[in-house]
Order: structure tokens, then sequence, then C-alpha cells
């Protein structure tokens, strides 16, 4: 008997030892060891779905003496997007990093990773999670410094250090809890529970061991010196992934460990500590010199925000309220994740290009950088809590709790916090905008802004798309495989965020009376149109893949504006397919950059000559997008014209047709030059590869297969498990009720 | 004889509670990083400690084998985790930091640059 459970911790492991041991092997066996676990991942994802939660004691050793897996839903679908999203890491790592000797050194640690992901997601005993949160600190201590500069070294020893104390202070916790109680499983643990000293210790020692790993205030002091001067990506990585996966485990021991002992003061406290955090943290952001320094006090800031959340959870009885608040809480954590990791990128941009990153001299950055600028004043947008960010959402949500549980001094913390961040947002936008003349191009290197400008817009439309926390793993991943999984990212927006929000926390009727769902359709046929437009006029085939996709995630929001099932299958069902056509168009213009070097699209004459099936994947991609059958992107336009007929929004028709002939308008052109151009003499760049194949078969099969999937995904669309059976599911879920 | 088990326990796990709060001490009272790293691992003998101490139950009866599977995950958690400081400290150490360049030079070549 197989089991699934044990299968998603160990394949990974065993890639890992694998690929230490044969070196030479490491791409393939890798890249083995990346698709079984993400199958043995989708099978569990299928068999949680389908019925109740799995659970199993490995080895056939019961509680309380063996170790324990288990799998509830939300464990399910955490597992599923994050080891997708791996699974792509993994594909486009083969291609990137090639055979060089930093391959060698990337695939053990990144399976690693995933191997304390994975068990990290599913460990049932305090124990497990104690080792699993050791791996995943010290695997991603060493992919952190897998550059081999001396300040990743220096970050990377701190941080380790740090997270070295914290757990195990949690472990002393642990043992104290094991001396009371004989139990390591969380679900015995927290039967047997009962109020009284033990109790108290361990909650105390473990919540703040985690505490200390997750940088709350008066615990943050390894934090911004830490963040501010490691490389600009792994400090995004560290503020996004590392400080939330503590906090993520601070949660869920106080709401499913210790809810009960867990009293009002304690919560209180941790709330007390929360405000101070950002209060203080926002003032030194406030007072700080330097842009890097600056990002790095926010994020202490931002996490306070996240423990203002605790006494009001605790005061709020089960329910609806709730779980509005629970919901609040995820949001403002994923949407500091973007933002916090697009501020960073952008800081470093600052930083590479002037040589510093001193606010006071960043007169006229606006001027020379302004992708990186603009990518800043998203960020910042999200940081503040402006709508339409997802840290509006939440912050609207933590205030009016506050203000009905009569607790109104968070209300209070919450605003000066929002007040102190605006201030320091704008100071850097100030000194950046303050030179003559305006810039001739809006990207300098779009290589390495497009991703910054990506993750920040994301971090500012967090309430339309909010991912979850996975994704900053991204981060961790070269440049090029950051910005493909944007187009993955998508992909999961949906579940999570229209349904979440729109949805869990409003409503979808509440919502609509608050006249919520009109400024959303609103905004959303506005992105759409302006999306395409700024599409039309770009040579660059990455950044009009990049405007196209601003322009395509608005479909998502505009199916959920509109009040009725069908435009929500549409909104839905559209998160999957554009993710799947989107990634195929990535993967092409990855290809074309690979082998020959085209990056623009007034270089792309003749390469579907040169390169025909890349150029016939690009070609099934772009006809998806502009809503051609038989192609994925049909049913989606279809779905949500259909919903729009019925619901009366017969504007939204006119936005679909208008955003479709522009669609039409910037990919057939690329598709003219590329079929019936004749092809330059000379190539940018001679490919050297296979003479067999037109490119790399790594870089090959990507985008044919998703092509592939985008076509089965529209001529399929009817049958079970197919993109729109789950998007109906979830619709029939909404209105069905 | 129960009084003894009470005893010997109280000894142990006051022994290594001292031990803990010792390390703890010492990891923030003192700024350099080896000191640091040789408190955590004070501490975490503390925590091993306490758990070994918790298993014990008298001389006619074995030990409790699950504190014992814990303290020895434990100590190779805390040896990989020392290991890993270390090498991080050694590269600290050099004085001119060896410029691995595998990373950058991938980087140019996505970009079609170094062609």
């Amino acid at each position: 008997m197989l089991d699934p459970l044990a299968l998603a911790v160990a394949l990974p492991l065993l890639g890992a030892l694998l690929v230490t041991m044969l070196p030479g092997w490491s791409r393939t066996l890798g890249m083995l060891a990346a698709l079984a676990t993400t199958g043995v991942a989708l099978w569990l994802t299928v068999i949680v779905w389908g019925g109740e939660g799995l659970r199993s004691d490995l080895g056939g050793w019961g509680v309380p003496l063996g170790i324990a897996l288990r799998a509830d839903g939300l464990a399910a679908a955490l597992v599923a997007m994050a080891n997708l999203v791996a699974l792509a890491i993994s594909i486009n790592a083969t291609g990137y990093f090639g055979a060089a000797e930093s391959s060698r050194k990337f695939w053990p640690l990144w399976l690693l990773l995933w191997t304390a992901l994975n068990g990290l997601f599913l460990a049932a005993d305090l124990f497990n999670l104690y080792v699993m949160l050791e791996l995943l600190g010290l695997s991603a201590a060493a992919l952190g410094a897998l550059t081999g500069t001396r300040e990743a070294a220096e970050a990377n020893l701190r941080y380790l250090l740090v997270g070295l104390l914290g757990s195990m202070t949690y472990l002393l916790g642990v043992a104290l809890l094991y001396t009371a109680y004989g139990a390591l499983d969380l679900e015995l643990v927290a039967e047997a529970l009962t109020p009284g000293p033990v109790a108290w210790s361990a909650l105390a020692l473990m919540i703040g061991g985690l505490l200390l790993k997750s940088a709350l205030f008066p615990l943050h002091f390894w934090l911004p010196p830490a963040h501010a001067n490691a490389p600009a990506p792994v400090s995004a990585a560290l503020s996004a992934l590392v400080v939330k996966a503590a906090v993520y485990l601070v949660l869920r021991l106080w709401l499913d460990l210790f809810d009960g002992i867990a009293t009002l003061p304690a919560a209180m406290l941790l709330g007390l500590l929360g405000a101070g955090a950002v209060l203080w943290g926002s003032w030194r952001a406030l007072r700080a010199e330097r842009l890097k320094l600056l990002a790095a006090y926010s994020t202490v800031a931002q996490v306070g925000y996240l423990f203002l959340f605790l006494p009001l959870l605790t005061a709020t009885p089960d329910g609806a309220e709730r779980e509005r608040l629970l919901t609040a809480l995820v949001l403002l954590a994923l949407t500091h994740g973007f933002a916090k990791a697009g501020f960073f990128l952008a800081a470093g941009l600052v930083q590479k290009s002037t040589g510093h990153d001193r606010i006071r001299e960043l007169g006229g950055a606006a001027q020379s950088l302004p992708a990186a600028t603009f990518t800043i004043g998203l960020a910042g947008v999200a940081l503040i809590g402006l709508p339409p960010s997802g840290a509006f959402f939440a912050k609207w949500v933590l205030v009016g709790q506050a203000i009905a549980l009569g607790q109104w001094w968070w209300a209070l913390v919450a605003m000066a916090g929002t007040l102190l961040a605006a201030a320091y947002v704008f100071r850097v936008l100030a000194r950046a905008f303050n030179r003559e003349p305006t810039p001739k191009c809006f990207l300098t290197d779009p290589r390495t802004e497009i991703p910054a400008l990506l993750l920040a817009g994301l971090g500012v439309k967090a309430a339309l798309v909010p991912l979850h926390g996975w994704l900053p793993q991204a981060m961790v991943a070269p440049a090029p495989v950051s910005a493909l999984l944007h187009a993955v990212a998508v992909v999961k927006a949906g579940a999570f965020g229209i349904v979440r929000v729109v949805y869990d926390v409003y409503g979808v009727e509440f919502a609509h009376d608050l006249g919520l769902l009109t400024v959303l359709g609103v905004l959303a046929a506005t992105t759409i149109i302006y999306g395409s437009i700024k599409a039309l006029s770009q040579d660059g085939l990455k950044k009009r893949l990049a405007y196209s996709t601003v322009s395509q995630v608005s479909y998502i929001a505009l199916g959920a504006s509109v009040l009725g099932p069908i435009a929500t299958i549409g909104g839905l069902v559209h998160l999957v397919h554009q993710g799947i056509m989107k990634i195929t168009l990535f993967f092409c213009a990855g290809n074309y950059a690979e082998t020959l070097g085209v990056h623009r699209v007034s270089e792309m004459n003749g390469v579907g000559r040169r390169m025909p099936w890349t150029t016939l994947a690009f070609t099934v991609g772009a006809l998806g997008m502009i809503g051609i059958p038989p192609v994925a992107g049909f049913v989606t336009k279809w779905y949500l014209g259909l919903g729009a007929a019925s619901a009366g929004a017969y504007w939204v028709i006119g936005v679909l047709l208008v955003s479709s002939l522009l669609n039409a308008a910037y990919f057939l052109p690329i598709l003219y030059r590329a079929w019936f151009r004749p092809p330059p003499e000379h190539w940018p760049k001679e490919p050297v590869l296979s003479k067999r194949l037109e490119t790399a078969p790594a870089l090959l099969w990507p985008p044919v297969v998703t092509a592939l999937l985008a076509v089965v995904a529209g001529l399929l669309a009817a049958a079970p498990f197919s993109p729109l059976e789950w998007a109906t599911l979830i619709a029939e879920r909404e209105y069905g009720r | 004889m129960s009084h003894e088990i009470l005893l010997t326990q109280l000894l142990y796990g006051s022994a290594g509670l001292l031990f803990f709060l010792l390390g703890a001490w010492s990891f923030i009272s003192h700024e350099p990083l080896w000191r640091k790293l040789i408190a955590l691992n004070i501490m975490g003998a503390g925590v091993f400690h306490v758990l070994v101490a918790v298993a014990y139950r008298g001389l006619d009866t074995p030990p409790d084998p699950v504190p014992h599977a814990l303290v020895l995950t434990g100590i190779v958690v805390a040896v990989s985790a020392t290991a890993l400081a270390l090498a991080f400290g050694r590269r600290l150490d050099r004085e001119e930091p060896e410029q691995t360049s595998d990373i950058q030079g991938v980087d140019d070549r996505e970009d079609g640059t170094h062609a």
C-alpha cells in the first residue's frame, strides 16, 4: 500500500540524497524527483478533495510512539500549490543553471527545502514541526548564501544563529509539554491540555521562540541589519518567506493547540507587542537613512500588524466574524509578502545603478530608474494600505472588528501606523521625483525590473489576486524563473483570492450592496484596456507579455464583479487557463532569448522557420489569449460574455470585445513576423546546441506540453477535473445556497 | 524509592534548566558570533538534559524511549546547524572572499550579453 503522505516527504528527500551522491546526474535525478513529488502531491490533493482528511502513522507505529502525518483541506491545498510552483522552478532551473557548478549545489539544497516544506505542512506532532522548521531554516540559509558573497554569508550566519535560539526555546516548550502530558501529537496534546503553570510556561516558551523567528518587537533586533545588508533577492526572500513561515506556526499553535489556554491577557500582551512593533518599526523606517534599512524596519512594523489580530481573534467567538478576521490576517501576510519582495528588489536596482541607497541622495531616481521607482510606489501603496491593495481590505476588517469588540485602541494603532507608513513611503517618492527632464524609456533593465514590478503589482492587486505565501520562494530562484512564476501565480490567485476576499470576507450579496463590485468591475475594465494598449506599444517580447498579464489578470476580477454564477465561472476558469497559456508564452520567450538571442518583437522575423515547435506553442498561447476556439481562452471569454448578458451587465461585453480586438492587435503581428517574414541572415546569437532539436530539450518540452494543455483544457472543458468543472463547483458553493 | 527517583529527576531537570538559562544569558550578553554559537550548544545540552531526566523511570523500569529518540534527533539537528554556522564563519574569516562567479555567469547568459 503506497502512502501519499509519506511519499510526499520521502521522495524529495530521496532525490536530495541521490543528487548528492551522483552530482554528474543531478539535473536528471533532480527533475525525476521533482516530477514524482509533484505527482504524489497532486494525488494527495485529489484524495483530500474527494473525501475526508488523511492521516497516516509511519511504519505502523501509532501515537504516542510513532510519527504521524496528516493532511486536512488546508494542508492539502497548500501542498498542491507549493509543489506546482516548486515543479515550475525545477523545470526552469534545468535550463537555467545548465551543467554549471552551481547546478550541483542548487539541487540538493533545493530538494531539501522542498522536503521541509511538505513536512511542515503535513507534520502532525510538535517535535516533527521542530525538525522541519530547522530543516527549512538550514536549507534556506544555505540557498541564500549560494551566491557566495561575504554579505550573504554574514546575513545568513546571523539569521541561522537567531533562528537556532528561537528553535531551542521552542524545543524546551515541547519538552515541558511532553513531561506533563506524555504526548507530542498535536491533537492529543490539545485534548489533554489544561490551564496551569506548565501549559502557560510551554505556551510562553514555544510562542516566544517563534516570535524571535518572526521578529516581533522587541525581538526584531536581528532583522534590520540582516535584511538590509543581504543581497536584494535574499532580503526579499527573507522578508517575504522566512519570517512569514514562523508567523504561520505561531498562528497554528495559538489557534489549534493553545485554544482555550491562551487567555485574553496573553493575547493582549502579544497585541501590545504588535502595537509596539507597528509604531516603533514605522518610526524607525521614517528616520532610516538607507532605502533597504527603511524596507527592513517596515517589515518589523508589518509583522506587528499581524499580531494585532491575535487579541481580536481570541475575543471573537467562532463563526463568520472569526473566519473573516482570519481571512483578513492571511490576506495581510500575503500582500506584505509581495509588496516587500518587490520593494527590496527595486531597492537593489537603485543600489546597483546609483552605487548607494541613501534616501537623501535619491534625487532624480525616478528619471534614471522609472520602473524601479514605480515599483517602490506600488509597493508603498500596499504597505500604506490604500485601496485597492489587499492591505486595505485587511486593515478595514481589523479596524471594524476592533471597534465592534470595543477594543478601539487597536484601531488607533492601525491608523497611526498607516499615517507613519504614508509618511515614510512619500518621503522616498518625494526625493525620487524631483528632477527634470522626464525619462525617455520606462524600463531600463527589463530582466530585473519586471519581476520587481510584477511583485509590487501583485501586492497592490492582492485584494483581487492574492496568492498564498509560497510564491515568494520564487525569489530564491533566479530572475527568469521568477518572471515565469508570476504566470503560475495568477493561477493560484483565483481560488484563494477572489473566492476568499469577495465571497468569504464580504459575501457576494453584501459586496454588491456596498457598491464594491461596481468599483471592482470598473477598475478591472480600466486595467484590461490600459494593459492591452500598453502591450501594443512594447517592442520587447517579455515586456509585451508582462503588460498582457496585467490586462489578463483583470478578467478574473471582472468575472467576480459581475453578480451571477456564470460570470464567476468565467472569471475563475480564466485563472487556470490564463496561467497555462501565459506560462507557454513566457517559456517560448525564454527559448527565443536563450537559443537565438531574440529579445524583441522586431527581431522575430522568421523565427517560425528556425524554431517551428516553440513557435507553434507560442501561436497556440497567443490564439488562446485572443480567445479563438478551441483553445482554452475561448471558454473563458464565452462564459464571461454569457454571464454578463444574463446579469444584464452589457457594458462588460463591450469591454470583452474591445480587449479581444486589442489582444489580436498585439499578438497577431508577432505571429505574422514569426511565420511569414523571411529570417535574417544572422541571429543575434548563434545556437551551439543539439542539431536534431531546435533548442535544448529541457527548454523545448515545457512550452509544447503547456500549449497542448491549453488546447486540451479548451476541448475537454466539460471533462471531470478540468478547470471549468472546478470553477463550476466553487461557483455553485457560493451561489447554490 | 520513588522519593529517590523524584530527587534524581529534579536534580537533572533543574541542572538542564540552569544550562538553558546560562546559555541564553551568554547568547544575549556576548557579541562575538562564536560565543553565541557555543552558547546555543549549551542551551541545546540543557534541553536534552531535561528530556533525558523525563525519560528516567527508576532503576527497575526501562527508561521511556520517546525522549531518547527526541534527544538523538535533536543532537543531529544541532550538529548540522553548528556545522553550517562554522562553514559560514570560515567564509567570513577569509580576508579576500573568493568570488564564486557561477551564478553571475549564468545571469549573463540569460540576457545573451556574454555572446
